[in-house]
């Protein structure tokens, strides 16, 4: 121990006296690892919203990662030379010490030294977080954040550099051997993994270059254009709990392998100390070899970089535990890549299996009652109750269930019958002995035990593939390339303290009334590879769930029943009719602000309970105040509308490893959009953050729309999204609260991207059209029809007695019925086609004629598609209104007689009819007849 | 007493260069002498445990060279290297903490402290102590490194060409040191100046082509040349310079002072034609040795 202090007390001595530390220091400080925390802190009130202290944390932790690393090997490598090889060499050749044991002690000696300096930048962020007053602070999150982030980084590229260094003998040296090292291994390891199906894959994330590159790039958008960078706040960064286990689930198979050879290479090192002269026989290269220089170089490292000899015993132990220790990592690596593989065939197996029957259509559940208990290490007890009737004619042998895979079942009975389970991945069949007879009932008793887990291959390739074409591809791999390194896998615990995400099937087996056969390729819904098609039939049944849960933790189902634990452990109880199959539980560490209720005297309200991070409470209270306004609000612009009952709004953090900017994480796309499960309104964490606050009239319109979408069955596909866009859009403009008019603007570096079909643009899910274009087209619809037909036509449309699935050209004809005009071109060009008019006051005149003046001018469509719009001409005494339709390229002239002085024409001044406008617009659709 | 016995180095290109040495000294300073590529590097390598014998033993104060016994023979031995390079940015007495430290030597800090004051003291280097190292003259870098070589407290003590690019005064305070340290442990001096050795040294060892060829006081060697070494003024035309004049071998060259012609040395059992009786010093002796020994073409002593 002594000895220990003593080298590393050298070693800070030592590196404080050198420039070259120094200088790294300094720009490690200055430039490399603070500036996003820095940004962060003086941009943060241009979004004043509720930051909160990990958002500080988030952003420290954006650079750190990398330049932690080159600091690591600023440091180790410093006095590794050749040169500091001799310095070293006295002070050892008579010393007790054996390599191994001196270059251990000054690794240590050099995490000695670092390791205080990575917690620097995040010292600074925090110091920044404490000064902006944020009472979120948790020293406990910034901790466990560093030791995953910064920490095994450290930790490994120094004892890499080091060893790599001492075996090179210089930086360059060790760059070229670690380098060559790593490619070349992973090359040869590859071929020899081929055969098994496995690959290893670069690990480059690691450093994070990603995350920088990405930061770079939002701080040069963020300062070019504020209106660029529209509502998201930028800030990659959650106040969600830090997940340290996801953390390290996600860390450490990346690491594994750099880990085990930073290690087995420093430990080799001891072989390279130089200690001891080199007995190396040199290579004889004759006089005229053509590759005399070449060789004369070989022969020379080859002298200067052989092993020492004789090694003493403890060194050479070292030397042979290094390699074990690399070796072990590979087989760990191996073992847990193998793992997964396992898993993803037992998947594969099962899905394109030939046991596929469903519950038979006659079986409904009755009565279902969850109980049980989640605990903070993620693990679930629960019991399952379910009453099934069979409402069939024929007796039913065998029921089919959807249960997660990671629970066991320590218990399964079958009142009245003998019960058998089988089971492949999520599903579950129970044989039945006695059949259950036409008319009967029978009740289900389930024991339930395990992790909770949403497992995530990481098939990163080709992820618009489904899960079996990506798996046949890998079957298939000719070369490492085509494989996928299954120890990226990962299998993330849905009971967290970041987050809790519960499916129906991680709470009961779940009767499967779908087929599990897969699609045909061709009627596929992702058109990219077949799949087992999601559940179509959702009977509902009576629901009482009673859930225990640890203190601190939130939890809310998609029956809008919260239970806060809030110092005590807590208990979410409560019984609901819902679909058994769409049931499922969500929370975390979040808190609740008080519930509030909204509607009119004597009408049925909705009672809105808001939950939301710590951080962000005072976004959620100022949310639940905007929720219950715009709930009233909702209720006088819609008479008649049902009652929504009790609604759940909780924020919704993100899960570990997401880019809140990007929203992906494993090809899985993070909503950047609040998303409806039942009776629970999930707002992404991001929402919450963004420059314009959450207005609750935006969350209350998506679930009075999802009501409306409930009245009657319509067409899917790409028309199913614009009517699920389409709906939100219309209750805005039924309660007076949508801000868009009919003009849309391009993206400015891009403004064809606009012309897109909104048919098209859905079943692309491209935000952009769905988000701006399609309400701006309700908004000239609305204007040429009249609000009264408009609307009528849409509830005539809705409320059709009919089995006809509805559609969009459907619920148009309903419009034009009531208002007498014909939207059909409107249909074509905007829906179906990528017409986009752009319009233009051309030619405008004003001559008096004796006591009278005459205005005279004409507008153009320099876009395409037909428009129909107004024209307004003021003059001193009145507004002389006109409608002009034109057509692609076309111009089409206006003309008006007026008594008094004509001063200005305006071209859709009420922005009602639907176009395409840019910055420069404004000049083209006025004229200022007095200039 | 340390101890090498049928001490033998092949390297792996075939160059011999120890040929089964046998050497045992335990105390005193001993000086070893011998040409270029004679083998005396190889040896003290061997010796300080920084290369491995092709055969041989090795035995230090009754341990025998094992690698288990490796730790413990490391800390026996005090070591000067040739090169020996203090740690830049440390200061003299922050080094040498620094190697007393990775030594282990088991004393409080405060002894320790004492002990490097002490030995910094009888070194003269008392007054640069805190100063750094860099900035060190060549003496005063040597004077360090044979405190660092001491530091420990070894039970003998390995010297290599330590006054070689030293000014004369220097040397001598150096070799001074040196002579006192050999009164209290053993001490194995390797230099090309024989001069140092003669001035210090009572047994010293001459190593020619792998071979230790003599192993005596000085004096021995001396006797063993008396009689048999001939000045002769030196013939201009005598080259090259080591000639045979009358069967007698020329082993060395004294300059002429001012205008004198200068003389050269010849080893000859007879008398050798005008030439007159030589009282050879050591280096002479050295040389008319190994000319003797059959190593004319390098018998250089040092």
């Amino acid at each position: 121990m002594r000895l220990t202090l003593a080298v590393a007390r050298h070693e800070w001595r030592r590196q404080w006296r050198t420039g070259r530390f120094r200088f790294g220091l300094v720009a490690f400080l200055l430039f490399c690892s603070s500036p996003p925390a820095v940004i962060f802190l003086l941009v943060r009130h241009v979004h004043d919203r509720d930051f909160g202290a990990a958002t500080y944390l988030g952003q420290a932790l954006v650079m750190q990662p990398f330049f932690c690393v080159l600091l690591a090997m600023l440091v180790a490598g410093n006095f590794s030379q050749a040169s500091a090889v001799a310095e070293l060499w006295s002070p050892l050749s008579s010393a007790g010490l054996g390599n191994s044991g001196f270059l251990f002690r000054r690794w240590l000696g050099i995490l000695s030294l670092l390791l205080p300096l990575t917690l620097l930048p995040l010292g600074i962020a925090a110091g920044f977080a404490l000064a902006a007053g944020h009472e979120t602070f948790d020293l406990h999150t910034w901790l466990a954040a560093w030791s995953v982030r910064v920490l095994p980084l450290v930790v490994v590229a120094s004892a890499a550099w080091l060893g790599a260094v001492t075996v090179a003998g210089s930086e360059l040296g060790a760059l070229f051997l670690g380098y060559s090292g790593l490619f070349v291994l992973r090359s040869g390891l590859n071929q020899l993994l081929l055969p098994y199906r496995m690959t290893l894959a670069e690990v480059p994330e690691l450093l994070g270059v990603g995350e920088i590159q990405r930061w770079l790039s939002w701080t040069f958008w963020y300062w070019r254009s504020p209106r660029e960078r529209g509502n998201h706040s930028g800030f990659s960064a959650t106040e969600a709990p830090y997940d340290l286990l996801a953390a390290w689930e996600w860390t450490l198979p990346r690491l594994l392998l750099l880990a085990g050879l930073g290690l087995g290479l420093l430990a080799v090192a001891s072989a390279f100390l130089g200690r001891t002269r080199r007995d190396l026989r040199p290579l004889e290269v004759r006089e005229r070899h053509p590759l005399r220089t070449y060789l004369e170089m070989w022969n020379r490292l080859r002298q200067r970089r052989a092993p020492d000899t004789a090694l003493g015993l403890l060194d050479r132990l070292a030397v042979l535990g290094g390699g074990l220790v690399a070796l072990g990592a590979l087989v760990g690596l191996v073992l847990w890549q193998s793992h997964f593989r396992l898993l993803a065939a037992e998947r594969f197996e099962t899905l394109t299996g030939e046991r596929v029957e469903p519950m038979p259509p006659g079986v409904r559940p009755a009565h279902w009652s969850i109980t049980g208990e989640l605990r903070k290490s993620g693990s679930v007890r629960l019991e399952t109750l379910g009453r099934l009737h069979n409402g069939g004619e024929e007796a039913v042998k065998v029921l089919a269930f959807t249960l997660a895979p990671e629970l066991a079942m320590d218990e399964l009975s079958v009142s009245g019958h003998r019960a058998q389970a089988t089971r492949a991945w999520d599903r579950l069949w129970v044989d039945l002995e006695p059949p259950l007879a036409p008319g009967a009932e029978l009740e289900l008793r389930l024991r339930l035990a395990g992790v909770p887990e949403a497992l995530r291959f990481g098939l990163r390739r080709r992820p618009n593939w489904s899960f079996v074409r990506r798996y046949q591809h890998l079957l298939v791999a000719r070369f490492p390339r085509e494989l996928v390194d299954f120890s990226r896998a990962r299998a993330p615990r849905a009971l967290s303290p970041r987050r809790i995400e519960l499916q129906a099937s991680h709470l009961t087996a779940v009767p499967r009334f779908t087929t599990w056969q897969l699609t045909a390729p061709t009627q596929s819904l992702s058109r990219y590879g077949q799949e087992v098609l999601p559940e179509a039939v959702r009977p509902e049944a009576d629901l009482s769930l009673e859930l225990e849960f640890p203190s601190e933790w939130l939890l809310a189902d998609t029956c809008a029943h919260t239970s806060w634990g809030r110092g005590a452990s807590g208990r979410l109880e409560g019984s609901c009719h819902t679909a058994l199959s769409s049931f499922g539980v969500r929370g975390g560490a979040l808190v609740a602000v008080a519930e509030s209720e909204t509607g009119e005297p004597g009408q049925e309200g909705e009672r809105i309970a808001v939950a939301a991070l710590p951080a962000h409470q005072g976004e959620a209270v100022a949310l639940r105040a905007s929720l219950q306004k715009a709930g009233a609000l909702s209720h006088r612009a819609w008479p008649g509308r049902r009652g929504l009952g009790r609604l759940a709004v909780v924020e919704w953090p993100p899960p570990f490893d997401v880019d809140l900017r990007q929203g992906m994480r494993d090809n899985q796309y993070y909503p950047q959009e609040e998303r409806l499960e039942g009776q629970l309104l999930l707002v992404p964490e991001p929402m919450m953050t963004r420059g314009e606050p959450l207005r609750g009239e935006d969350l209350i319109s998506k679930v009075l729309a999802r009501d409306l979408l409930e009245r009657r069955r319509l067409a899917g596909g790409a028309e199913e999204l614009v009517f699920r866009h389409l709906f939100p859009a219309l209750m805005l403009r039924r309660m007076g609260l949508a801000s868009q008019g009919a003009s849309v603007e391009g993206v400015p570096w891009l403004p064809q991207l606009i012309r897109v079909p909104l048919l098209e643009a859905a079943s692309e899910y491209h935000p952009l059209h769905l988000g701006m274009r399609l309400p701006a087209v309700l908004v000239e619809i609305e204007s040429r029809a009249g609000s009264e037909a408009f609307y009528g036509g849409i509830d005539s449309f809705l409320s059709a007695e009919t089995d006809e699935v509805g559609t969009l050209r459907e619920m148009l004809a309903a419009i034009e019925a009531r208002a007498g005009i014909s939207l059909e071109r409107m249909y074509q060009d905007y829906f179906v086609n990528a017409e986009l008019p752009s319009l233009e006051l051309e030619e405008v005149t004003s001559v008096r004629d004796g006591n009278r003046w005459r205005v005279e001018g004409q507008v153009r469509n320099t876009g395409t598609g037909e428009v129909i719009c107004p024209v307004l001409v003021k003059t001193d005494a009145h507004e002389h209104p006109l409608r002009v339709t034109v057509d692609s390229g076309a111009a089409t002239p206006f003309s008006v007689t007026t008594p008094s002085r004509p001063h200005t024409v305006l071209l859709d001044p009420g922005d009602t009819c639907h176009r395409m406008v840019t910055s420069g617009s404004a000049t083209r659709e006025r004229v200022d007849l007095l200039r | 007493m340390i101890e090498v016995s049928h001490l033998s180095k092949i390297y792996p290109d075939g160059t011999r260069a120890l040929r089964g040495v046998d050497l045992a000294f335990g105390e005193g300073m001993f000086g070893l002498l011998g040409p270029n590529g004679a083998g005396k590097t190889t040896l003290l390598s061997i010796l300080v445990l920084a290369q491995e014998p092709s055969s041989g033993r090795r035995r230090y104060f009754g341990v025998e060279d094992r690698v288990a016994a490796r730790a413990r023979i490391r800390t026996m031995i005090g070591y000067l290297p040739q090169d020996f390079a203090p740690i830049a940015g440390l200061s003299g007495f922050e080094y040498l903490l620094y190697c007393a430290q990775l030594r282990q030597v088991s004393l409080r800090r405060r002894d320790l402290e004492r002990r490097i004051w002490a030995l910094l003291e009888a070194v003269e280097l008392r007054h640069a102590a805190h100063r750094r190292a860099s900035s060190y003259s060549g003496g005063m870098i040597r004077r360090l490194g044979l405190v660092q070589a001491l530091i420990h407290g070894p039970k003998f003590l390995v010297v290599d060409e330590p006054t070689a690019g030293l000014d004369p005064e220097e040397r001598i305070r150096f070799r001074n040191l040196i002579t006192d340290l050999g009164e209290e442990i053993p001490v194995l001096l390797s230099t090309h100046i024989v001069e140092d050795i003669e001035a210090t040294c009572p047994r010293i060892g001459i190593i020619a082509r792998g071979r230790l060829l003599f192993d005596g006081a000085p004096g021995e060697l001396m006797r063993l040349a008396e009689g048999r070494l001939w000045l002769v003024p030196e013939d201009r035309q005598d080259t090259p310079e080591r000639s045979e004049r009358d069967g007698a071998v020329k082993v060395a060259q004294r300059s002429g002072e001012g205008a004198e012609v200068g003389r050269a040395v010849f080893l000859s059992s007879e008398p050798v034609p005008g030439g007159e009786p030589l009282a050879p010093t050591l280096e002479e002796a050295c040389a008319a040795f190994l000319a003797e020994a059959g190593s004319p073409e390098s018998a250089e002593c040092g």
